[in-house]
């Protein structure tokens, strides 16, 4: 039962996540185009789009595994 | 399961607003609204506000220590400047550099405010002897000033002044003791000094008066070889003081026409005057070529530096030049020589030492370790810039130490070589067992431009030649104006 709370919280958070921070990374690269410097001496562009990147693969395998789990 | 619901509801808030708050914290940040932004700087990788430092052959590119993983920026020559880009001006900047220094003993950190003209504001990193003379001598400070004692002979700086040690050798950084030496020895005589060579350029002179006039005068062309006006002036200068002016408008030629236009004399002539050192400084640019000078003084020398022309590269201007060697009476222990042009190229004769010039515009180094001694210098060809800590005199019996017990502090200097040093706002660096740590301030009033890109440097004079070297680690910028609350305050009382 516990086990089933973990996966329902990450298959619904990380697709979540990828979505929040993909929206957010285009807004990042907008705003450092406008305003430079503003994100890249903060945090890592590249490093952002890793993340966003890893999370996508993650987020498409969750959709992946549930559709064959409902066939 | 209600459970589970909540938490995937405070986690989704939680990646909701997390961007949202460190997007707010990120425009604050660079926006400066509470008037201070921090700028660092590692080495790895690129950065949108700072370059790495340059030019390439003083600077390496950056490296990685592979088993560590730290990146830095080796430094081999001097100076080596860094471009900082922010956003908007600020009033101040404090720099902190974290370092390892392989045997460099004079580093100094500074701000380019203009580049016509070179204008760099300088501020001390280390100094060798003065961090070994704070660790291990008696110091007593006093308005700022820092007097550094290898025996503890006065009590407080007061007495220092007053009871001034003539005999004693006397280092001095940031900070010039207001002593007036008299030469006990001196004696006037009827000749005075006579120099015939052609000098280019700016020059100071040192000269000593005693119970006679001091009477100077100076013959200059215009050899207009480049362009705008060439005025002239000549100030006499004792203890920081201009005591008297000569002024010499342009020869009304401010185009590059290379036509010399004769000869004009400027003529000093002051009657009486205390005893002591004079300084004669002679204020043109390269376009004033000075034919000769003649004093009623016989203790004449030339002050840091040099510009030799007779060459055949200036016979165009001096049709009936003189190219005879030039033999000096140099006192230092350290000079420069660079020539402009391929005429120029020559060895030099430092007591027999030769001082190869074997290349335009670059400087070539000669370095003994006794800074009080006199040599020979011979410069065979002239169309020379020699630059020195030091004094030439045209001949022997005109030289003499204008600084007497006095010696400047730089990179040449051990704490070995002192028994006194005055010094002023210096904190030496802070060391740990790694690296070595040191901030300098800088004001940003007066630099060129929006302030908004800045030029800083490090300047370690010696380091190729001695091949040592710096590792720089991190360099990090905090910038400082009134906060946005502070500007709105001051902008509203400013309009009542």
């Amino acid at each position: 039962m516990k086990t089933d709370i973990h996966k329902q919280i990450v298959f619904d958070l990380i697709p979540f996540t990828f979505r929040v921070l993909f929206i957010w990374y285009l807004v990042a690269v907008l705003l450092e185009l406008l305003f430079h410097g503003l994100v890249s001496e903060v945090l890592s562009l590249d490093l952002f789009l890793w993340v966003v990147i890893l999370l996508a693969v993650f987020s498409f395998g969750i959709e992946y595994y549930q559709r064959s789990q409902s066939k | 399961m209600k459970q589970g619901r909540r938490a995937i509801e405070v986690a989704k808030a939680v990646v909701l607003v997390t961007p949202v708050v460190l997007l707010l914290w990120m425009f604050n940040r660079y926006l400066a609204l509470d008037g201070e932004l921090t700028i660092e700087y590692d080495f790895n990788g690129e950065s949108s506000y700072v370059s790495e430092f340059t030019p390439l052959g003083r600077a390496w590119d950056r490296e990685e220590n592979l088993r560590t993983g730290e990146t830095y920026q080796r430094i081999v020559g001097e100076p080596v400047y860094m471009s900082v880009d922010v956003p908007w001006s600020f009033d101040e900047v404090e720099m902190t550099v974290e370092y390892q220094n392989r045997n460099q003993p004079f580093i100094q950190f500074g701000l380019v405010k203009t580049t016509d003209p070179w204008v760099v504001d300088l501020k001390p990193a280390e100094i060798s002897a003065i961090d070994t003379a704070l660790a291990e001598w008696d110091a007593v400070e006093e308005d700022g000033v820092t007097l550094l004692q290898k025996e503890r002979s006065f009590e407080t700086f007061g007495e220092f002044v007053t009871g001034f040690p003539e005999d004693a050798s006397i280092g001095y950084y940031n900070y010039f003791p207001p002593h007036i030496y008299i030469d006990d020895t001196y004696e006037k005589q009827a000749e005075g000094t006579e120099i015939n060579r052609l000098l280019r350029g700016p020059h100071s002179f040192a000269t000593y008066v005693k119970d006679e006039p001091l009477k100077c005068e100076f013959t200059v062309t215009d050899i207009n070889r480049e362009e705008g006006e060439d005025p002239v002036s000549i100030g006499v200068v004792r203890d920081s003081t201009i005591l008297h002016e000569e002024l010499l408008n342009d020869d009304g030629v401010a185009d590059a026409s290379r036509d010399a236009t004769g000869s004009r004399t400027m003529t000093i002539d002051i009657p009486e005057l205390p005893e002591g050192m004079y300084t004669l400084v002679f204020h043109a640019n390269n376009d004033i070529v000075i034919e000769s000078i003649r004093c009623g003084q016989h203790k004449f020398v030339a002050i840091s530096h040099l510009y030799l022309v007779n060459s055949e590269e200036y016979s165009d201007a001096f049709p009936e030049i003189d190219t005879s060697e030039t033999i000096l009476t140099f006192h230092g222990h350290k000079l420069s020589a660079r020539t402009a042009h391929t005429e120029g190229i020559q060895t030099l004769f430092i007591d027999d030492q030769p001082l190869d010039v074997y290349a335009v515009d670059a400087p070539f180094w000669w370095e003994e370790g006794n800074a009080s001694e006199y040599h020979e210098l011979r410069v065979v060809k002239n169309d020379i810039q020699l630059d020195a800590p030091g004094f030439f005199a045209f001949e022997p019996e005109q030289a003499f130490n204008p600084l007497y017990g006095l010696r400047y502090v730089d990179e040449t200097a051990s704490a070995n070589d002192f028994d006194y040093i005055l010094v002023k706002e210096y904190t030496p660096p802070t060391k740990t067992t790694s690296y070595t740590y040191q901030s300098a301030t800088f004001s940003l009033d007066g630099v060129e431009g929006d302030r908004k890109s800045l030029d800083f440097t490090i300047a370690a004079p010696g380091i190729a030649r001695n091949q040592n070297e710096l590792t720089i680690h991190n360099v990090s910028f905090t910038f400082t104006r009134d906060s946005l609350w502070e500007r709105v305050k001051n902008k509203f009382s400013s309009d009542k």
